[in-house]
């Protein structure tokens, strides 16, 4: 089943001059088509200004389109009546967790969604236990957000998505502000939602490291849509992603390197297991 | 020419019922002509041990010096030393306001009381440094993208000639090009001008590339200050950290478990390929002759 299927889209922005004036226009997605199959693993990647986000926002109706169509499952988002179906289908995770938490306590943050909804409270209290353990936050329940790691609360924001019973979850550079570990957590917290939960997930981000166990990567440039393949297949193109403004993983790196020097490796490595394999067969190969 | 801390305590409200401290104790000195990291998880303390260097935060207790003067002693030029020892924060280019790119990174220099020739000259020089030219000097810096947003700021800070530029997480929300690009200069600036560096980086891969000494602070303490190579040997407790090594450091390791005579000391693609290249061909030399008498010695290095 398609979870997200856009056909021609479109968008515009306008530009003003320096008396405020609309001067022009730009395009910020241009002609952009892709399906989304139900419970896959989708991560954006794109140099700033390439359109990932604007692409993003039309995902739950907060951008509509200027051409062309967006589907969340049956809903077309320019359908007004079915605004808040489409947004409580798609949950949406942004980069600044300080930005996203608006309770003094972590339940109450996580609560906030659903009781937005309408959701008897009964059924509020059960959706924050459930999701709270979902992102292994139940045991900061009652904590200040404030006492949280930058991980922590990136957390808690998906708890928050998560007890609106989503489909999908959009997350936009979510990790960009986090420290290591923080970015671990939710990685690793995102893939269970994914693994265990069904929920369908598209992951934009700037970090290539994250993006090697995606079902499926997409590339954008210029507002276009320019690479579309698993991550295997997307990252043995080092060269074009180079011209994208875009990178590979340090192993993916360091196994091209050593081919320039005439080590025979696959292409497309990904992983710091793939890595040791293939060098091991090389090794074993020398006579 | 220094930046000395001596036992700097730093308490976030000292009259609170629970006393928190931010900074324990800390006592370190950064020459001129360094480039430094200072890694730490969010909440470490990192931020406020930077705004410690120019005098945004004064210290609850203990002494920070500039080339060996209190800099909280009465009447010392705190907005001078602001000026010598610049600080461009997270997000910098939310702090942009003029209309154009070049009147924004003359606003620093203005305020030094400098003629207006000298302002422009340094706007000029500081604008080259990082890598825009003139056809940006009239462009409004809102139409320009979030890597050249950034240099507009770094610039803004480079004109005021800084002794000392420290920047706070210079690249997140960065795209993997418009990172490389903004630390390449900032390193070339450093090797070129000899002024010192400080690069608080979430990235272990940019500081292991570009830093020659680290610093990782901990709930207020120092816990490693040493060149990359040696601070990521302790992989497990920058872990227990909340940090981690260079994913190429983790590679050596894996490597090395499965038999490959090389060092772990690895912290960038190009040592990392430099000892795979010299693994390999003792593997091969290996191979072509007295193997047996080899393998004992690669066991002993174990």
């Amino acid at each position: 089943m398609k979870m997200i299927r856009l056909f021609h889209l479109m968008h515009k922005f306008e530009e003003y001059n320096e008396e405020g004036n609309v001067s022009g226009e730009s395009t910020a997605l241009d002609d952009v088509s892709v399906e989304i199959e139900k419970g896959s693993f989708v991560a954006v990647l794109g140099h700033n200004g390439s359109g990932k986000s604007t692409m993003a926002k039309h995902l739950n109706s907060l951008l509509l389109p200027d051409g062309g169509t967006v589907f969340i499952k049956e809903y077309d988002t320019r359908d007004e009546a079915h605004l808040w179906d489409i947004r409580q289908t798609a949950g949406m995770v942004f980069q600044n967790p300080d930005n996203q938490i608006i309770a003094n306590v972590v339940e109450e943050d996580v609560a906030f969604g659903p009781e937005n909804m309408g959701v008897p409270s009964q059924e509020i209290w059960k959706r924050v236990d459930e999701s709270l353990k979902k992102v292994g936050m139940a045991a900061y329940r009652t904590k200040s957000p404030n006492q949280l790691s930058g991980g922590q609360k990136q957390r808690v924001a998906i708890a928050g998505v998560m007890a609106m019973k989503p489909e999908i979850i959009i997350l936009d550079e979510p990790t960009a502000m986090l420290d290591p570990v923080g970015r671990m957590e939710v990685i690793r917290t995102i893939h269970e939602l994914n693994r265990l939960e069904g929920i369908t997930v598209i992951l934009i981000t700037h970090y290539m490291e994250e993006v090697v166990d995606a079902d499926r990567v997409l590339v954008m440039d210029g507002g276009k849509l320019m690479m579309d393949g698993t991550p295997k297949e997307i990252f043995s193109r080092a060269q074009e992603l180079k011209k994208y403004r875009l990178d590979v993983p340090q192993v993916t790196e360091l196994a091209w390197e050593l081919k320039q020097e005439g080590i025979e490796l696959p292409d497309g490595i990904l992983t710091i297991e793939e890595f040791a394999d293939a060098l091991c067969a090389y090794r074993d190969a020398l006579k | 020419m220094a930046i000395t801390f001596e036992h700097v305590t730093y308490i976030y409200e000292p009259d609170a019922p629970v006393v928190q401290k931010v900074l324990d104790d800390i006592s370190l000195t950064i020459p001129g002509n360094q480039f430094v990291g200072i890694i730490g998880h969010t909440g470490s303390g990192k931020s406020t041990l930077i705004q410690h260097m120019n005098g945004l935060i004064k210290p609850t207790e203990g002494t920070v010096k500039f080339h060996g003067e209190d800099i909280w002693q009465k009447d010392y030029p705190l907005r001078q030393l602001r000026s010598r020892v610049g600080l461009v924060f997270q997000y910098p280019e939310h702090q942009l306001f003029e209309e154009n790119v070049f009147k924004d990174v003359c606003f620093g220099p203005k305020n030094q009381g400098l003629t207006q020739e000298e302002i422009e000259q340094r706007a000029k020089n500081a604008l080259s440094m990082v890598g825009l030219d003139e056809s940006f000097y009239k462009r409004s810096p809102f139409e320009l993208s979030g890597g050249q947003k950034r240099r507009v700021a770094i610039a803004g800070v480079l004109a005021m000639n800084p002794e000392y530029l420290i920047l706070d997480e210079p690249t997140a929300g960065l795209d993997p090009v418009g990172r490389d690009e903004i630390l390449d200069q900032v390193s070339r600036l450093q090797k070129e001008s000899g002024i010192t560096v400080i690069l608080v980086s979430h990235s272990m891969e940019d500081v292991a590339r570009y830093a020659q000494r680290l610093i990782v602070v901990d709930d207020g303490h120092i816990r490693f200050d040493d060149t990359p190579r040696n601070v990521f040997r302790h992989r497990e407790e920058l872990e227990k950290l909340g940090l981690s090594a260079p994913q190429v450091t983790y590679l050596a390791a894996a490597l090395k478990k499965r038999g490959f005579a090389m060092t772990e000391d690895v912290t960038t693609i190009r040592e990392a390929k430099d000892a795979i290249l010299q693994a390999l061909s003792a593997e091969r030399e290996n191979r072509s002759g007295n193997g047996i008498q080899k393998k004992e010695q690669v066991k002993t290095d174990d």
